[in-house]
């Protein structure tokens, strides 16, 4: 793997800390399912699907947002938590999510 | 191409066959590709997706190692974002990107498909050997080199989305709220819904050819919502094209503002029509609905191939009558549905369905061109890179005929025009199709009477197409964000018409004593 992709979910913390955002939980997964389907005795079916992903949740000036991406080059991954970031802000405050220090966990992020 | 562009209607579409709103050799080894030069300079494509020719080359050899009658290799980056504007606040925000890489294997009737998100050798390499498992000969001859065709021009922009942030964005969703609001008293709530985004495409085909193409896309959508005493009503409008942000001018989004208002407030004086036969009009653009589900899907080759389209024996035989000419056209200019190059790397151009009411050609893709023995139409579309391509539909229309609107309506006894639509399906087989008409007009002894609202209209689509007895010189296509969903993928599609008499159709509307 050319990516480390811890590395790269610790970059995206710093990124959206840097961006303005007061906590920022990030997720990292890749995983690869791989398929073959047989009909008497002949392969019928082959799928292989490879995904990976980095999910982060922003909490900033008491707003809150989730965003994802399959693209962990160094450079875009840091314009996208930018606008992750800045896109937070736009909405509007969610009262009625706590940004306690237990407040987000990784695992909740959906792909 | 006589159409003429309408810069503001539209409907929201959200899409199985649905279309809603709010796609050789064989022989001997191959050498390491890792020894072999770059035969061109790398294009910006290559570097964005950080491969070169020779990272290509090896893949696609690597795929090809037992057998192959095509075989491509996918790349895209698809980045898209979305914001919703409700009761003047920012309610949702999202981005999203997508990079992968699908490789494709097509060896007589199967496929081998593989996609990784993971562009790293070792990982596209594992894909493709999969992906290769289908087959189970030797080793077809790859390219040692992949030759750039020229880049499309039907959808260049300037500023790329990626450089257009939330707080350009902001300020058009507020105006478009605003005017809404302001047009008159009985407008409750105004909802803005935005979405821009930006794809990169790269594809390698076994023939060696390399293809690029940079696809945007823009989308806006206001809904209106509007009290008068106890009634509350509801309507809609959304613009969308392959589109720059300066293409988001005032005038562009008031039109489209007054249409979801008028659309909304002529409802408090709509009723629904009586039910039953009757003649119905289809208005000039969003009514393009009805050769997308009713026509259109029957002409997808890969129905036809497998015989289950009703279309599948009427090839060189009159479907309609010979005023009748429909057409579906990639290479239009900013068109949602447009494109340069369809997700195979074949050039995307204009295919004539039905000429002069004669049946002329199905929408192909390579695997079905191949066994017609045709070229293909530059129709194989795919979602994403997860996917592998079909058959289908760019911007479908009809072209002018020989008839005015005026005549149109004049020759009607009593029957409906159908303006504006929500969805449609089309069971895709038989050819059977709905379509839910939000608005609409009375025609009575030859002349518009009321407004009507919430009908069904129900048909076959073979059926009707022999039915369209007169057509309007006054085609268009429709500008709203058309989504065609069809075996679980969705591509953005254009549709059009021109105003056109359907001489019978099952009208679902009410029953009167």
């Amino acid at each position: 793997m050319s990516v480390d992709l811890t590395n790269r979910a610790l970059e995206a913390i710093e990124l959206a800390k840097a961006a303005g955002a007061d906590e920022v939980a990030a997720s990292i997964r890749q995983s690869r399912d791989v398929t073959f389907e047989y009909r008497d005795g002949a392969l019928e079916k082959v799928k292989d699907t490879t995904s990976q992903g980095l999910g982060i949740q922003v909490f900033a000036a008491g707003r809150y947002s989730s965003h994802q991406t399959t693209d962990l080059n160094a450079a875009r991954l840091k314009s996208f938590v930018a606008e992750a970031v800045a896109i937070t802000k736009a909405l509007e405050p969610d009262e009625f999510r706590k940004n306690h220090s237990r407040g987000i966990v990784p695992g909740q992020t959906r792909y | 191409m006589t159409i003429k562009r309408r810069d503001f209607l539209g409907t929201v579409a959200a899409g199985s066959a649905i279309v809603t709103m709010p796609g050789f050799l064989s022989g001997c080894g191959v050498q390491s590709a890792t020894t072999i030069a770059s035969a061109t300079p790398e294009n910006p494509f290559m570097e964005w997706f950080g491969v070169d020719q020779a990272v290509i080359v090896r893949v696609m050899s690597e795929l090809t190692s037992r057998g192959a009658d095509a075989a491509d290799l996918y790349f895209q980056h698809a980045r898209n974002n979305s914001l919703t504007l409700e009761d003047g606040v920012v309610s949702s925000a999202n981005s999203d990107v997508q990079q992968g890489v699908g490789l494709r294997v097509v060896i007589g009737e199967q496929t081998g498909y593989a996609f990784t998100e993971d562009l790293t050798m070792p990982s596209m390499l594992a894909a493709a050997r999969t992906a290769a498992a289908i087959a189970t000969g030797t080793q077809t001859v790859a390219p040692q080199s992949f030759n750039p065709l020229a880049t499309g021009n039907l959808y260049t922009t300037t500023v790329p989305w990626a450089k257009v942030g939330v707080e350009q964005k902001l300020p058009v969703m507020k105006f478009i709220e605003q005017q809404a609001k302001s047009k008159d008293p009985a407008i409750e709530k105004v909802a803005v819904y935005w979405a821009d985004g930006d794809e990169r495409v790269m594809i390698a085909t076994l023939e060696g050819k390399l293809v690029t193409d940079h696809r945007p896309m823009a989308r806006v959508t206001v809904v209106v919502t509007a009290k008068k005493g106890d009634e509350t009503q509801t309507g809609y409008s959304n613009i969308a094209a392959r589109e720059e942000f300066s293409w988001f001018s005032q005038e562009r989004l008031s039109t489209m503002v007054d249409e979801a208002v008028d659309r909304t407030l002529i409802q408090f004086e709509a009723t629904r029509p009586p039910a039953g036969e009757m003649p119905v009009i289809l208005a000039a653009g969003a009514s393009g609905i009805l050769l997308h589900e009713a026509i259109g899907h029957g002409m997808e080759a890969d129905f036809n191939r497998k015989g289950t389209s009703i279309y599948s024996d009427m090839m060189g035989k009159k479907v309609a009558e010979p005023f009748v000419t429909v057409v579906d056209q990639a290479d239009i200019p900013n068109e949602r549905g447009a494109l340069n190059y369809d997700d195979e790397g074949n050039k995307a151009g204009r295919t004539v369905m039905v000429e002069n009411g004669i049946l002329k050609s199905y929408l192909h893709d390579q695997i079905s061109a191949k066994q017609y023995d045709l070229k293909p139409t530059g129709s194989g579309r795919r979602q994403s890179y997860r996917y592998a391509p079909m058959p289908r539909m760019s911007c479908t229309f009809m072209e002018d005929g020989p008839h005015t609107k005026g005549e149109i309506i004049a020759a009607v006894d009593r029957g409906i025009i159908c303006e504006t639509y929500t969805n449609g399906q089309v069971q895709i087989g038989a050819g059977d199709y709905t379509f839910y008409v939000k608005n609409g007009w009375l025609v009575e002894a030859g002349k518009v009477t009321a407004p009507i609202k919430d009908v069904n209209i129900i048909g076959n689509g073979p059926e009707s197409l022999k039915r369209i007895t007169m057509v309007a010189n006054d085609a268009r296509l429709d500008t709203g964000g058309w989504t065609c969903g069809k075996n679980g993928q969705s591509v953005p599609v254009s549709q059009g018409i021109p105003t056109v008499l359907v001489s019978s159709m099952t009208v679902g509307g009410e029953n009167v004593s």
